[in-house]
């Protein structure tokens, strides 16, 4: 007995080492095919390549912008059937904890994406290359661009990304109707009249501005990173994150939450505000119950397709009006690309020119043109849009950002710990627990660290 | 007769108020469940009301786009296989822990249970970087290792304690009788540990069944990933289809609630029986 249970554990003993052993060569297997057929490629020009790319769009996400990619990416792999994309979608909030991982492994896919704030570390640990020369070698594909869409991937006057959408962060939703019958006839221009506005609408026993900041980024990037830029300037931020000596103490941010705290204690967001989230703020706006909501571009699409139709027909779209003695154009709005396509590195010869093309068909001025098509907000122009098939509020969205002057969104520029410094602050603030000084201090203590 | 009706008072005022309690712990299912029936706009004008028209088509997009079949699958069959590994291997090491007596048999006890001490947040790149060395990523295995890692010290510790409070005598008496080591191990100790092996399962396969951050780390392949991974797929970077999400929902707990109606009265008898209360 004693003997056959040691012959039994050596047996096991043996089929785990070979397993492993096993393991071990099938993968060296599969990794030599593809290294050759990078080789290979040179030659001929339809020689198979496999290209793993780690995105976030699920299949399941319904927004215009996992839709867009989707309609574009079978496009390519149609029209180029040499092509195999190994795809590993995952929802946004997953992405980046994956990504950085995988960064920190040394195994990035063939093709991701990258946040204008991980960027520089991807950069030091020679994970990404710039991809100027890409873009600059085919000038459609670069002219097609929005200004302003690679700024968040600039460092040291390379881009490291090549972006993808073009988020504007704040954008006020208001129905018409309501404020109409309020008496209110035109969107308010001064900051004055903005405050006369919340008052008539209180009085009409309606919440002036329906605000879900559960999730405690609401404040912060569709409110803040404007109502501030009115203040302080677009300047101010630039000194701030080049570290040139601008401070969150300075008077013009103080002032910047002293405004948004004002809002709050004369009642202009509901008071539950700190635990309903985004999507929950919009059900008081589709109700009819409140007459404003401030949300980024994103929320375009969520009107169109939840909103009774006599809500979306009376929804127009609005920025914060100037400020008093404030610094900042009354055009600026917080946007940005924040996150942009990369190719890895390590890439060489057919394998890095086929990823740049999958990169170019979802961001060309086609893709644009798709994406528009799926009320998504592309970074690049598209070629022709075809108004007809356009919702209403797409085309009110898009003359709006024509006008826009784009200026930083806070949380896709600064340091994640600071960034959480400040919306934790913001909840705390909105409900009248901390003064804009201390929190202006809590700010800049934790910039200073 | 006064005090009779005192007494049905009282009972039917304890009644009412232990009845609204499971009714405040049942709704979010129920919630659930009636809510995976309703668009999307009617889901956000209100969260709460029933669904006008029975709206099936979630159910179907869960199913052919969100994969949640596939998901289930591997679900199901990673939580099984760590949970028969943990309990077999976390029973063998606790016997000889507990009922021999070796040179460094405090140290391997210690070893295990720090086990139990540590973070998962904080082995995740540790860990990634290992499994890509040892060509471990990928497989139909990967996640079946961690999990019966972080299962043992939890099983080791229980099996061990009980084992410990089991009298001798038993095993005695079957070495008597002529029974070999393993006979007496499988045949007459296993057995006797029936509730703490309860326990075990029950709380092993529910870590299993929920675990995450491994699943999303150690896993590329889309047909290996698990139900925590697939149900995260539906949220999109700034909204949610919530009423897709939550059929995608109830098809992953409905079983679990099979099988917790269908045999509650074990579990609970389980859940007791160890020293330690989940």
């Amino acid at each position: 007995m004693r003997k056959a249970l040691k012959c039994l554990s050596l047996l096991i003993a043996i089929t785990m080492v070979f397993s492993l052993a096993a393991c071990g060569s099938t993968n060296g297997g599969e990794t030599g095919p593809t290294d050759s057929s990078a080789v290979q490629g040179t030659g001929g020009a339809k020689a198979p390549v496999t290209l793993s790319f780690t995105h976030m769009f699920p299949t399941e996400d319904t927004e215009g912008n996992s839709i867009a990619f989707h309609k574009a990416l079978e496009k390519f792999k149609s029209e180029n059937p040499n092509v195999t994309i190994n795809e590993e979608p995952l929802s946004h909030d997953n992405y980046e904890t994956k990504v950085r991982t995988l960064a920190a492994g040394n195994e990035l896919p063939d093709i991701f994406i990258v946040k204008g704030s991980m960027t520089s570390m991807f950069i030091q640990n020679k994970l990404i290359n710039p991809v100027d020369d890409v873009i600059n070698s085919d000038p459609e594909w670069k002219e097609a661009f929005l200004q302003g869409a690679f700024d968040d991937f600039v460092v040291d006057g390379k881009s490291y990304g090549i972006p993808f959408q073009m988020l504007n962060t704040h954008l006020i939703y208001y129905n018409k109707q309501l404020l109409n019958d309020a008496g209110i006839t035109a969107f308010p221009t001064t900051w004055t009249e903005f405050l006369e506005a919340i008052n008539k609408l209180k009085a009409k026993g309606l919440t002036p501005i329906s605000l879900g900041n559960k999730g405690n980024w609401v404040a912060e990037s569709c409110i803040l990173s404007t109502l501030g830029d009115r203040y302080t300037g677009t300047d101010w931020f630039r000194s701030i994150k080049e570290k040139k000596g601008a401070k969150f103490t300075d008077p013009e941010f103080i002032s910047a939450l002293r405004a948004l705290q004002e809002l709050a204690k004369m009642g202009a967001f509901n008071t539950d505000l700190n635990s309903i989230d985004n999507m929950q703020q919009k059900t008081a706006y589709y109700n009819g119950k409140a007459a404003m909501f401030m949300e980024g571009n994103w929320a375009v699409s969520n009107v169109i397709n939840d909103a009774p139709k006599e809500i979306q027909d009376n929804t127009e779209l609005a920025l914060l009006p100037a400020v008093d003695g404030g610094k900042g154009d009354a055009m600026a709005n917080s946007a940005g690309a924040a996150w942009a396509y990369n190719v890895n590195s390590s890439l060489t010869g057919d394998k890095l020119a086929t990823a740049y093309k999958v990169l170019k068909a979802v961001t060309d001025a086609d893709y644009a043109t798709i994406s528009v098509e799926s009320n998504a907000f592309p970074a690049s122009n598209p070629k022709t849009i075809d108004k007809s098939k356009l919702a209403p509020l797409s085309i009110k969205y898009l003359d709006l950002s024509a006008k826009i002057k784009p200026v930083p969104i806070y949380d896709a520029q600064l340091s994640a710990d600071l960034i959480q410094v400040m919306n934790t602050g913001l909840q705390q603030l909105l409900i009248d627990s901390i003064t804009p000084e201390d929190l202006a201090k809590k700010i800049q203590a934790e910039y200073e660290k | 007769m006064k005090h009779k009706i005192l007494k049905l008072v009282t009972q039917a005022i304890i009644n009412l108020f232990m009845i609204l309690f499971s009714i405040t712990c049942i709704f979010p299912l129920i919630w659930m469940l009636y809510s995976s029936l309703k668009t999307q706009q009617e889901f956000s004008l209100d969260i709460i009301s029933l669904p006008k028209v029975l709206h099936f088509d979630n159910f179907i997009a869960a199913i052919k786009i969100g994969k949640m079949h596939m998901f289930f699958g591997n679900s199901l069959f990673n939580s099984v296989v760590s949970v028969i590994l943990i309990i077999i291997i976390g029973f063998v090491v606790a016997y000889f822990l507990s009922r021999y007596n070796f040179k460094l048999r405090n140290f391997i006890y210690i070893v295990f249970l720090f086990g139990m001490l540590v973070p998962v947040h904080s082995l995740l790149i540790p860990l990634f970087i290992q499994f890509k060395v040892l060509w471990l990523l990928d497989k139909r295995f990967t996640l079946i290792l961690p999990y019966v890692a972080f299962g043992l010290p939890m099983a080791i510790f229980l099996f061990e304690s009980f084992i410990k409070s089991t009298p001798v005598e038993i095993e005695e008496a079957a070495y008597l009788d002529g029974g070999s080591t393993s006979t007496i191990i499988f045949k007459i100790v296993f057995p006797v540990c029936r509730p703490v092996i309860s326990t075990i399962l029950i709380l092993s396969f529910l870590n299993a069944w929920n675990e995450f951050p491994f699943a999303l780390i150690l896993l590329r392949k889309q047909s290996l990933k698990t139900l925590p991974i697939g149900l995260s797929n539906f949220n999109g970077a700034y909204t949610v289809n919530y009423p897709q999400l939550m059929a995608a929902m109830v098809i992953a707990v409905l079983p679990v609630i099979i099988i917790y109606l269908l045999s509650s009265k074990r579990i609970i008898e389980g859940m007791t029986a160890g020293s330690v209360k989940g």
